[in-house]
């Protein structure tokens, strides 16, 4: 397993795209500071990491994306599958071995936005508090449902544009019309996953999830079941497909 | 050395392969010849657990591919369809992901493998600067990396140069006599697998039509080929048809006929044609190419044969 994680990592860091996220980071981060230092009345170091963080995060969900798109998807068009699929390794543990140096990809770039707003924030007035860094773990829930969705969008379409194109748009419409559905049926808005995925918003935004009536061990458990069937599925199309041209 | 015994493959309702059987065995260069859909690339993918079959049973070494995949497959070395890398990593790197494949795969010198296939100097290039015939080298590598009892190499001539081609055939010749390993090669390339192949199978719509060569036997079988006059043609075919009972002559043009007779019955013949005074231009044996014996097996019905490349 060890070794088919090292191919991953080496696969993942040799292209540029790593660097473009991480530099994209440093940016939105840099750019965040700037804007809330500016001013007659400065923001302190909590609105500074609630800014930067949010912003930084939403640029993590789509390198995300198309970092887990491309590890199924690449390999279809490189055609280097095949080569995956002849080795003594089972399917199981090649698709484990990519979901796992998805979520090990996708937590280092989140360590990285951390460490780089936590970094600035030390310059900043104002107090730091355990709840705040809370709400920040907490929305990391978010990237790890949307890397088990696009795998199984990985396995299905052969294509790395076609997969991302569907998981943003999953994301975007079932966000839409869950918010359209909190205001006027919130009992059916609570079936919409995609409305569960970031659990900080229990800390943000109470408000939100108090009008569907839910808890956040509900969401915790709702995201838990979709993340166990779409990796089910995947497993099962992973294994059963033959990926021939 | 690797078994393929009564495969068969049906997709939805066609019948893909159907009764595919043949062994390899150790150090042995086995051909696998075939026009396109014949049925090659869906046996080979099945050899190398890329799709499983229908019914039969398919055996590396002694372990069966589809109940146990790790030994089974960690005995194979492949090349399936063409050479398949990340564009983006060098040939090195290629190498090493490919060692990471490979459960329990102790170190492998890359520099002497590199070297083994004329790539010593290119390993450290990115494989997207690499010719097809360099990718043909390192799919060769990557092949070899485990020290394979069996090798696969679907069309591994594709894109090689002529030097290039020789050299991979002395180099397979050698894995095959000094290593013992078993090579099964798939091509279109007739006169490249009558020159690489000790043995050759022919498959055609899923259904293996032959399996030739070995034991010493010769892989082409030979004709008493004649020339004479053209207006002495219909005569000498009937000189021939007195001299040699049940023997069936083809006449290839206004002025040749083949005879399918032994060199030792040139004299016999020769001896007819000269007492009836019939003008003798030339006399010898022609020997029916692996080509042509392909395209006799694979003709259809119609008359007409499928397509493929000859030679390059």
């Amino acid at each position: 397993m060890r070794s088919l994680l090292a191919n991953e990592f080496m696969k993942w860091r040799r292209t540029i795209k790593p660097l473009v996220a991480l530099g994209m980071y440093t940016g939105i981060i840099v750019l965040t500071y700037f804007i809330v230092r500016s001013g007659n009345n400065p923001g302190d170091a909590e609105t500074f990491v609630n800014y930067a963080t949010m912003a930084a995060m939403t640029f993590l969900g789509i390198f995300t994306i198309v970092f887990t798109a491309e590890m199924i998807g690449n390999e279809l068009k490189f055609d280097t599958l095949k080569h995956l699929l002849m080795s003594p390794y089972s399917r199981d543990r090649i698709l484990l071995s990519k979901l796992v140096a998805a979520l090990l990809i996708m937590l280092a770039q989140f360590v990285f936005i951390l460490a780089v707003t936590y970094g600035f924030a030390l310059t900043l007035d104002g107090e730091l508090t355990l709840e705040q860094f809370r709400n920040v773990l907490l929305s990391v829930s978010s990237g790890v449902f949307v890397i088990f969705l696009t795998l199984m969008f990985s396995v299905v379409f052969k294509s790395v544009g076609v997969v991302i194109g569907f998981t943003v748009l999953a994301n975007f419409v079932s966000t839409m019309i869950g918010g359209l559905l909190i205001a006027w049926k919130p009992a059916i808005a609570k079936w919409i996953v995609f409305l569960h995925t970031d659990l900080s918003i229990y800390y943000q935004s109470p408000g939100f999830m108090e009008t569907m009536d839910v808890t956040i061990w509900f969401s915790a458990f709702y995201v838990l079941i979709h993340i166990v069937a779409f990796y089910i599925i995947t497993a099962f199309m992973f294994r059963s497909k033959t990926f021939a041209e | 050395m690797l078994s393929v015994q009564n495969v068969h493959k049906k997709m939805g309702q066609t019948n893909v392969l159907t009764n595919v059987s043949f062994d390899v065995t150790p150090g042995e260069i086995f051909g696998f010849l075939g026009p396109n859909g014949a049925g090659k690339t869906t046996t080979i993918r099945i050899i190398t657990g890329l799709m499983p079959a229908t019914h039969g049973k398919v055996t590396v070494d002694g372990f069966d591919v589809s109940t146990e995949r790790q030994q089974a497959l960690s005995r194979i070395g492949a090349i399936v369809e063409n050479p398949a890398f990340y564009p983006y990593l060098t040939g090195r790197e290629n190498l090493i992901h490919a060692m990471n494949l490979i459960p329990g795969l102790k170190k492998v010198d890359l520099n002497a493998l590199g070297a083994l296939v004329g790539l010593e100097t290119k390993l450290d290039m990115k494989v997207k600067q690499y010719s097809l015939g360099m990718k043909q080298r390192l799919g060769i590598a990557r092949a070899l990396l485990h020290n394979p009892k069996v090798l696969i190499l679907d069309e591994p001539t594709n894109g090689l140069d002529p030097a290039g081609i020789a050299d991979l055939r002395n180099y397979l010749r050698h894995l095959a006599d000094h290593r013992g390993i078993a090579i099964l090669i798939s091509s279109h390339l007739l006169s490249e697998m009558e020159l690489i192949t000790d043995r050759f199978a022919i498959i055609d719509q899923g259904q293996i039509k032959s399996v030739q060569g070995g034991d010493g036997e010769a892989k082409t079988e030979s004709v008493i080929l004649c020339k004479v006059g053209r207006e002495q043609m219909n005569e000498a075919l009937d000189v021939v048809a007195l001299a040699f009972d049940d023997v069936k002559i083809i006449q290839q043009s206004a002025e040749t006929f083949i005879v399918p007779r032994p060199e030792t019955d040139i004299p016999h013949l020769l001896k007819h044609l000269v007492e009836r005074d019939i003008a003798v231009y030339q006399i010898g044996m022609k020997h029916e190419t692996l080509e042509e014996q392909f395209l006799k097996l694979t003709k259809k019905e119609g008359g007409t044969n499928n397509a493929f490349i000859t030679s390059q």
